[in-house]
């Protein structure tokens, strides 16, 4: 908590212009400045954090749903969904309120989940039917956005691949992403021993008197939600969904009561300090988020693998 | 205590199990057996509650089975399945506490939830392996590691679907010693192949044949040289199978 802070602190003051933070409550300040630290950078913060939270906090519930280790949200779909209509938005040229952007993924995503659902749960929800139903529809998705990408004028291609590679620039003042992340982690933490019991496997879980079916498809839904609410607000960021919670279950092993806030601490971390560089190393220019996310994550991970054997 | 009354147990076009009556009562010591494929584990999982029945009932002190939400199900019968998955990796203790979960609502102190995974611990011989990755332990240590979780569930009706295998035969005999002293207060239903501890450790007994029909009774009318060999087709000379 206490390096989010810092972080925080030296994100909101770094950028194409230095800004101290002192400026809020120094009198004599200039209101433009201060205007870059509370109109421009901290809502950007606040759309770091939250995304960075529900990602991970997604690739804690997908590998528990799905017992495998490699999985990771995008793996079901579901944010192929909403990338696809969004890069179709942004190549077809069409202008609309970003809330209205953000709601086209949403809504894509939502489809798709039901159309997973439909497709695996016909002879009950099961694992392996949801991961192979997920990746053969993430592969279609993955068609469409290539054939998107073909086919776009060259103007249009350089922000929709921003947008693959994830881009928190869109970020508006709204108290919207604090509440979702605020619900959705009391939301997820309600679940906790059942994601423990889950863990060990679905048949040990329902002689433990775990109602499976159910918190299965909570999960799921949980699961995709915070994922097309992230993709939606920043497109897709790799890496911070799949190793963030392997990151958390090195540092406090696999209580959920532990992984639920610390998978969602890390990745918020990691994803504002991989924001914070992508808009100042080169700065003016601003470089897609999702680069830095595997450039920190990756040594991090590799540190901690490397502590525990 | 359980009692089932005109049970019948299909899969497919298979009858598994015909017309069973049978109560199965507290302090009784019981052994499920019968040829592989012939229902011996659908049988316990039906008494589990994890398999539907449609034809006939299945009271657990004496309120219907189908009734029973998961959680109250998981409080009064705790099972031990044939296969054990280990999931994402936990500890052996991480993995014995999950068995407390049936109990989680109830919020005792955290002392005495740490006691009772303790308890489960130390009977099944697995101090030494507390803090060991349940992916690192062999066929016999999760094996015990099954048994302890099914302990610490705590419940009045223990289902046990071939506890002994994968075990050494020391551990074996220490096992069914440990199961006839907790018999005494509470119902165990044993699905083995080892009719010798049967014989030596068993109130009572149940045979599945091939045509869906059951035979039960106590071990000493029972677990004879003939009936074995009636019920389970085979040949054994004389009463030298202990």
């Amino acid at each position: 908590m206490v390096l989010l802070v810092i972080v925080v602190t030296i994100s909101l003051s770094v950028g194409s212009e230095y800004v101290p933070i002192s400026v809020l409550w120094s009198e004599d300040s200039d209101q433009y400045l201060k205007d870059i630290i509370l109109s421009l950078r901290l809502p950007r913060i606040i759309n770091a954090i939250t995304v960075g939270a529900l990602l991970s906090m997604a690739g804690l519930l997908i590998q528990n749903l799905v017992k495998n280790p490699l999985a990771d949200p995008y793996i079901l779909g579901v944010s192929g969904a909403s990338a696809s209509i969004q890069l179709i938005i942004i190549a077809s040229g069409i202008i609309m309120p970003f809330w209205l952007f953000i709601l086209s993924g949403f809504i894509a995503s939502t489809l798709s989940l039901l159309l997973l659902l439909g497709i695996s749960s016909k002879n009950g929800l099961k694992s392996n039917n949801l991961l192979l139903s997920g990746v053969v529809i993430a592969f279609a998705y993955g068609a469409i956005i290539s054939l998107t990408l073909s086919v776009s004028p060259a103007s249009t291609t350089k922000p929709m691949l921003f947008w693959l590679m994830g881009d928190l620039s869109f970020s508006s003042s709204s108290i919207f992403p604090v509440i979702i992340l605020t619900l959705g982690a009391i939301w997820v933490f309600r679940y906790r021993n059942e994601l423990d019991v889950l863990a060990r496997g679905e048949f040990f879980a329902k002689k433990c008197g775990v109602d499976v079916k159910s918190i299965n498809l909570t999960l799921l839904i949980t699961s995709s939600v915070f994922t097309a609410i992230a993709v939606s607000m920043a497109g897709t960021i790799g890496f911070v969904g799949l190793v963030v919670p392997h990151m958390a279950r090195l540092l406090v092993g696999n209580s959920h009561t532990h992984l639920i806030p610390l998978s969602a601490l890390i990745g918020a971390i990691i994803l504002l300090i991989a924001d914070t560089v992508s808009r100042t190393i080169i700065a003016p220019i601003q470089l897609p988020v999702g680069i830095f996310t595997a450039l920190f994550g990756v040594p991090m991970f590799l540190y901690l693998m490397t502590k525990r054997t | 205590m359980i009692k089932v009354s005109n049970l019948n147990i299909d899969i497919g076009q298979n009858n598994l199990i015909s017309h069973l009556n049978i109560s199965f009562n507290k302090g009784e010591f019981w052994a499920i057996l019968g040829k592989n494929g012939i229902g011996k584990t659908t049988l316990l999982h039906t008494l589990s509650g994890l398999i539907n029945y449609e034809i006939g009932n299945i009271l657990v002190d004496n309120k219907e089975l189908k009734s029973l939400n998961p959680l109250s199900r998981a409080q009064k019968i705790a099972l031990l399945s044939q296969h054990m998955e280990t999931g994402l990796d936990c500890t052996v203790q991480q993995t014995i506490a999950y068995g407390r979960y049936p109990w989680s609502k109830f919020k005792l102190p955290n002392n005495q939830e740490q006691s009772i995974v303790n308890k489960a611990i130390n009977q099944l011989k697995l101090n030494g392996l507390k803090h060991k990755s349940i992916q690192k332990l062999s066929g016999g240590e999760l094996r015990k590691v099954e048994m302890a979780t099914v302990l610490a569930q705590n419940t009045d009706i223990l289902l046990l679907d071939e506890p002994l295998n994968h075990l050494d035969l020391s551990f074996r005999i220490e096992l069914m010693n440990l199961l006839r002293k907790l018999s005494h207060k509470k119902t165990i239903i044993m699905v083995t192949h080892d009719i010798q501890y049967v014989q030596a450790y068993c109130s009572n007994v149940l045979f599945i044949q091939n045509n869906g029909q059951v035979v039960h009774g106590r071990v000493k009318d029972l677990m004879n040289t003939a009936t074995i060999n009636k019920m389970l087709e085979i040949n054994l000379p004389n009463n030298n199978f202990i």
